[in-house]
């Protein structure tokens, strides 16, 4: 599962903390951009997980 | 000077004539641009018999802080029987680049295409929006994908909105990658350069190699011939002496001298035989902030003067 808080936090921490230009126009393009993506990367978690049960991922084993 | 382009992001204004102060350079030149908003000499007519030689590339190619006269498709011209087409214009990518010599080499039957870029500006196909303009660009998953400019875009209010949400991404994607391009005081802060930071750049290396590809074969597809400039880059000449294991200022020159040699594809290197520029003689073929002052125009001309004549 994604950590939708820790996301959220981190893309809002990015833009009080970090961005130098106008806050109220990043904090809305955090919300955003978090909206727009969240979706992808959903399907990568889930592909991740996929992954995570084929020999290929630790070929040592 | 330069105005909305549903197809490029931006492109020159038509029938600009201007005299514009540059203070970085503390002189005022002419810009002119044709009535397709290139940057021509004063001389062109509309009906010119002679080989025509199409010039791509960014500020160093359109002339910053030159007349129009001075800058070296100009020269080029000026000592060759050809027609030289400026279609350079200020902050283009290779990938705008790319789309620009797709849509026009089929009405201006070039016989050369020049394409210049100094090795640091292959970054620029990273962005998606450039002089607050939004551009198009292409996104990797596997293979390829050419994102065109919305037809929204034509709306200067959501143009604007677009611009600035996509020049946050930019910025935030590289926070996580810990790369911060705002606090950059000096080349040896910008990653490019970092060795360490290879991975991140890896993709866009490998972008730069899909699109120098398709312009080799757009070319090739109709009988032209192209030659890329690899010009100058002032963080490397100013460094030329100051060698690291761990920041190279060649390093994107190394890179694209690799890829141009893998796919057979011929090129200037403005470094190769050029021990005379070093860190103190700079100045003799730059302004302060790196781009090409006469000079160096007339460099880079004889260059390409002696590689096809």
């Amino acid at each position: 599962m994604i950590n939708v808080k820790k996301e959220l936090f981190e893309i809002y921490k990015y833009n009080f903390t970090v961005n130098k230009k106008s806050k109220l126009l990043g904090f809305i393009f955090a919300t955003f951009y978090f909206l727009f993506t969240l979706k992808s990367k959903m399907q990568k978690e889930t592909s991740n997980l996929r992954g995570h049960v084929s020999d290929d991922v630790y070929p040592l084993f | 000077m330069y105005e909305f382009d549903s197809k490029y992001g931006f492109w020159g204004t038509p029938f600009f004539d201007q005299l514009i102060y540059y203070p970085e350079f503390d002189k005022s030149v002419r810009v002119i641009h044709d009535r397709f908003g290139n940057r021509s000499t004063l001389n062109q007519s509309v009906c010119d018999l002679r080989s025509r030689a199409l010039f791509l590339g960014g500020s160093h190619t359109w002339g910053a802080g030159v007349n129009n006269n001075e800058t070296y498709p100009a020269l080029f011209e000026a000592q060759s029987n050809f027609k030289a087409v400026n279609l350079a214009h200020c902050s283009m990518g290779l990938d705008q680049m790319a789309l620009v010599l797709k849509n026009k080499i089929d009405a201006l039957k070039p016989d050369y295409v020049f394409l210049e870029m100094h090795p640091w500006v292959v970054h620029r196909i990273l962005r998606k929006s450039a002089i607050g303009f939004p551009k198009p660009y292409f996104s990797s998953t596997g293979s390829y994908t050419f994102h065109k400019l919305p037809r929204i875009m034509k709306i200067n209010l959501f143009r604007n909105i677009t611009s600035k949400y996509r020049e946050f991404v930019k910025a935030y994607e590289e926070y996580l990658a810990d790369i911060r391009l705002d606090s950059i005081s000096d080349a040896f802060k910008d990653p490019i350069f970092h060795l360490w930071k290879m991975r991140y750049y890896e993709p866009m290396y490998n972008l730069a190699e899909y699109l120098f590809t398709s312009i080799r074969e757009e070319t090739a597809k109709h009988g032209a011939k192209l030659i890329v400039i690899l010009g100058p880059t002032l963080q490397e000449l100013r460094n030329i002496n100051k060698k690291s294991e761990l920041i190279n200022f060649s390093l994107p020159r190394n890179k694209l001298v690799e890829i141009l040699k893998k796919n057979n594809i011929e090129f200037i290197d403005f470094l190769e035989n050029s021990d005379h520029f070093n860190s103190k003689n700079i100045e003799e073929i730059m302004f302060a902030d790196g781009h090409l002052n006469e000079a160096g125009h007339k460099v880079i001309a004889a260059r390409i003067i002696d590689k096809v004549l």
